[in-house]
């Protein structure tokens, strides 16, 4: 138990002196990009693994997150900080609104509900200039962000969020808003019988999750400079999230984590060269764990270790 | 009195091709709501099998020059066959399984679908256009195309067909049944897996046929499965979950209110309206408009 | 003065009237059963009564206040709890934990302190041995009893138990009926719904029979169940016996 703790620490030590080797440009934005996913399938899993939610439209919060940095640095000329919390802060106010309807719908019905969700807030942010005759979301023009050429900056801040999500799971995983959110996900009703306000632990893990992937959608924003809502809304980004803790061990701390290491390595690889070979493989991965390994790469390493 | 006249017209108009585009929803969502009102699988592979079945249509019309009517038994066929074998070798063996990991599968086999048909017919937009295409005929001045209105006599047809067949028919009954009460189907000799898998291929089968059917008006392509799985699931919601003769009803209106948006406001919001219509929907009466479909 | 007063309850599902103009109070510290056959509406009553059906008639007045529109568990924290006929553990939990998360969120106690009183009820239960087991690993008499650890861990004074000791054998039923006299001891007020007739005539003072979602009968057990229609309805002749 401690010792895999020890290790994840240690891991983390590492990261934050990594810099200090003077490494090419190249593998900064590679880290980032791996801190990212890693926040981004932990701050899913909150909802989707501890809660048992699993949310197909979780990249609406992402891109949020990006267009109300973007549009609080471009037109409010909010300094880079204040956006992205103010990001989050929205990001986990639309949550409670749309969660608090959405999650009457128990299962595969709130990931189709969820899904239609990000599909619905992207179309909008796509034509609601053109609708309306305003200027505010650009469009299919997208959104240009003010120019940062500091890897390390991104780097830091990436790895620092991470921390930050990874310890909120760590946290919620042993305290008493963990044991509501599987208790909700065990069983419902019984969890209602044992005295759960189980609406109120189930919406504030989404407006949570929802808030998380909202910052590290803003922080992205500012990292790639320019966005589109097709980029930051695609539901690519959420097949990301699902295999990748699904891949790792759903519901566990470290699986998203660990699942996210290796995902968004592969697609680092492979992803933008044979992108439909790439998505195929995503899909028959899911596929092998749903049907041999429930508990993911972290139940397999688990189940190694009881048994010696 | 001439602009009252156009007015009018426009609004006939709209609802008229909102009425039939509701047919061609209702079409690919009656199977959806077979599916889950027997196996209470909510299927997100369902937009794949609707592009099955237009890829058999359209390669039967465009290598063999076959009537699109004439191809709909293949693509029938076709997707019923893929969906009893996804049924019978993949989703069976979750079915017993927490229910996230049934709807999960069935996630992972959309992906594997819709990228295996990139591989292989690339993401190009294609059309199956026949001499007939586009014809139609005027009432007044509101035109009504032919291919639609098919759609829309067959969507009715098949919708009552089910609805028919799992409340009247003795074999749709003990589908029904042995749905309804696992315990009591294994005690008296029915093989459960095999009712789902023949339910699943009739769903399929139906969904296949609409997907025939939509490839004559609409482009067709490997990814465009998710949004119809994403209509589908809407138009289910609006006519009560499980409830056949709801997808009818739901898919209807939001052919109606999608049509009304398009002709006044815009027609690039499609996705949106729809989920703020299902929005609207679960804050009101989550069992659905009809109040007859189950919600868990 | 009675502290549960169940007022001319009605509850239809379509066709079905599950209930029809039930009414009976509770007194402090009654055991009180109920029978009744299959689709009696002996299940709808206790839904209804805690929250998770709403009836279409009627109230449910609980020290003098309607529940009737509120939550499961806004009515569990106000005193009552019920264990399920088909037991729904969370199974991923330990059975401990199956418990703490009732004293945590039912009386609101810290994890240290839930740990420690679960041990205690598990230890009245006589299940501390599975502890630390999942539910899914241990038999189904012990998950019943899971079941009932968790609905007296919320601290509800009024426990309904709907068939809990239905499926034991005579050694673990005496046990059952032990822990609901013990309960009873403890100041708890019990509605017992069971079809096994030794346990209803053995723990509970008061009896009511329930046919088709009416109320047919109500008194003390012995003469109850002699009652001409609750024989036809239900029982057959000669079951008071046993």
């Amino acid at each position: 138990m401690r010792s895999k703790h020890v290790i994840w620490l240690f891991i983390f030590m590492l990261l934050l002196l990594f810099p200090l080797l003077k490494p090419q440009g190249y593998y900064f934005r590679m880290f980032s990009m791996m801190f990212l996913w890693m926040g981004l399938s932990s701050a899913w899993n909150i909802t989707s693994g501890f809660a048992g939610y699993i949310d197909f439209g979780a990249v609406a919060y992402f891109g949020i997150g990006n267009y109300a940095t973007a549009l609080l640095m471009t037109k409010a000329g909010l300094p880079f900080t204040s956006s992205v919390l103010i990001s989050g802060i929205l990001s986990s106010f639309i949550a409670m609104f749309i969660g608090r309807y959405t999650m009457r719908l128990r299962g595969a019905y709130f990931g189709i509900a969820t899904l239609a969700f990000a599909e619905a807030v992207k179309q909008i942010v796509f034509e609601f200039d053109r609708t309306f005759k305003v200027t505010l979301f650009e469009g299919s023009h997208g959104i240009t962000l003010p120019i940062v050429h500091d890897d390390r900056f991104f780097y830091y801040i990436f790895l620092g969020i991470l921390f930050f999500i990874v310890l909120t799971a760590f946290l919620i995983d042993r305290n008493k808003f963990g044991y509501a959110l599987k208790a909700i996900k065990e069983a419902e009703g019984s969890a209602e019988l044992a005295g759960v306000n189980t609406r109120r632990y189930k919406v504030a893990s989404y407006a949570l999750s929802a808030s998380l992937i909202g910052i590290l959608g803003g922080v992205n924003a500012y990292w790639l400079t320019y966005i589109s809502p097709l980029d930051v809304f695609s539901v690519i980004h959420t097949i990301h999230m699902i295999v990748m803790a699904l891949f790792g061990g759903i519901g566990t701390v470290f699986g998203p984590v660990l699942g996210a290491c290796v995902i968004s390595l592969a697609n680092e690889l492979i992803g933008a060269k044979l992108l439909y070979t790439y998505l195929l493989m995503l899909g028959a991965i899911l596929l092998v764990v749903v049907l041999f390994l429930p508990r993911g790469v972290i139940g397999l390493i688990s189940m190694k270790r009881s048994r010696r | 009195m001439e602009g009252e006249k156009a007015v009018v017209a426009l609004l006939l108009q709209a609802l008229v091709t909102g009425l039939l585009m509701g047919g061609v929803y209702a079409a690919y969502s009656s199977g959806f709501s077979l599916i889950f009102g027997v196996m209470n699988i909510v299927n997100i592979f369902h937009g794949e099998l609707i592009m099955i079945g237009a890829f058999t249509t359209y390669w039967l019309f465009t290598l063999y020059h076959v009537d699109p009517f004439l191809t709909l038994p293949v693509s029938i066929l076709s997707a019923s066959l893929l969906g009893y074998v996804i049924q019978r070798f993949l989703i069976n063996r979750v079915v017993e399984a927490p229910p996230m990991m049934s709807y999960l599968c069935t996630f992972g086999i959309h992906l594997i679908l819709a990228n295996l048909a990139l591989l292989a017919w690339s993401a190009d937009f294609r059309t199956v256009t026949t001499s007939y295409s586009g014809e139609g005929f005027s009432v007044g001045p509101i035109t009504v195309p032919l291919a639609r209105l098919a759609t829309f006599g067959i969507a009715i047809v098949t919708t009552f067909a089910i609805y028919w067949f799992l409340e009247k028919n003795r074999h749709g009954k003990a589908i029904r049944a042995a749905s309804q009460d696992k315990e009591m189907a294994r005690l008296v000799g029915i093989d459960i897996r095999k009712v789902y898998a023949l339910t699943f291929a009739l769903g399929a089968g139906i969904t296949g046929m609409a997907g025939g059917l939509i490839s004559t008006y609409f482009v067709i392509y490997p990814q465009m499965g998710l949004p119809y799985t994403i209509t589908a699931f809407c138009v289910v919601v609006l006519g009560g979950m499980g409830y056949i003769p709801g997808a009818l009803v739901g898919g209807l209106l939001l052919g109606i209110i999608q049509s009304l948006t398009a002709t006044y406001l815009t027609s690039g919001l499609s996705v949106a309206i729809t989920f703020i219509l299902l929005f609207i929907i679960l804050i009101l009466k989550p069992q659905g408009i009809m109040g007859r479909g189950a919600v868990e | 003065m009675s502290s549960l007063s169940v007022r001319h309850l009605t509850k239809t599902f379509g066709a079905l009237r599950a209930l029809n103009d039930v009414s009976f109070d509770m007194v402090e510290g009654e055991v009180l059963g109920i029978i009744g056959p299959n689709g009696a509406g002996k299940t709808t009553l206790f839904n209804v009564m805690v929250g998770i059906n709403v009836p279409d008639a009627g109230d449910v007045l609980f020290k003098g206040k309607s529940i009737k529109r509120l939550l499961p568990h806004q009515i569990c924290r106000l005193g009552i709890t019920k264990t399920s006929q088909i037991v729904h553990p969370f199974l991923t939990l330990t059975v401990r934990e199956n418990v703490m998360v009732a004293l945590m969120f039912g009386q609101n106690l810290g994890k240290k302190e839930s740990q420690n009183k679960a041990d205690e009820i598990l230890e009245f239960l006589n299940i501390t041995d599975v502890r630390n087991l999942p539910p899914s690993a241990i038999s189904l008499p012990k998950r019943k009893r899971v079941e009932l650890a968790r609905a007296i861990g919320t601290g509800a004074e009024i426990i309904l138990m709907d068939e809990n000791l239905a499926g034991l054998n005579p050694k673990e039923l005496e046990e059952g009926m032990e822990i609901i006299r013990a309960l009873k001891r403890r100041g708890k007020m019990l509605v017992v719904v069971e079809h096994v007739m030794q346990a209803i005539m053995g723990v509970c003072e008061r009896l009511i029979v329930l046919s088709h979602g009416e109320k047919i009968a109500e008194g003390i057990p012995s003469v109850v169940c002699n009652n001409e229609r609750v024989v036809e309805a239900y029982l057959g002749a000669g079951t008071c016996s046993a």
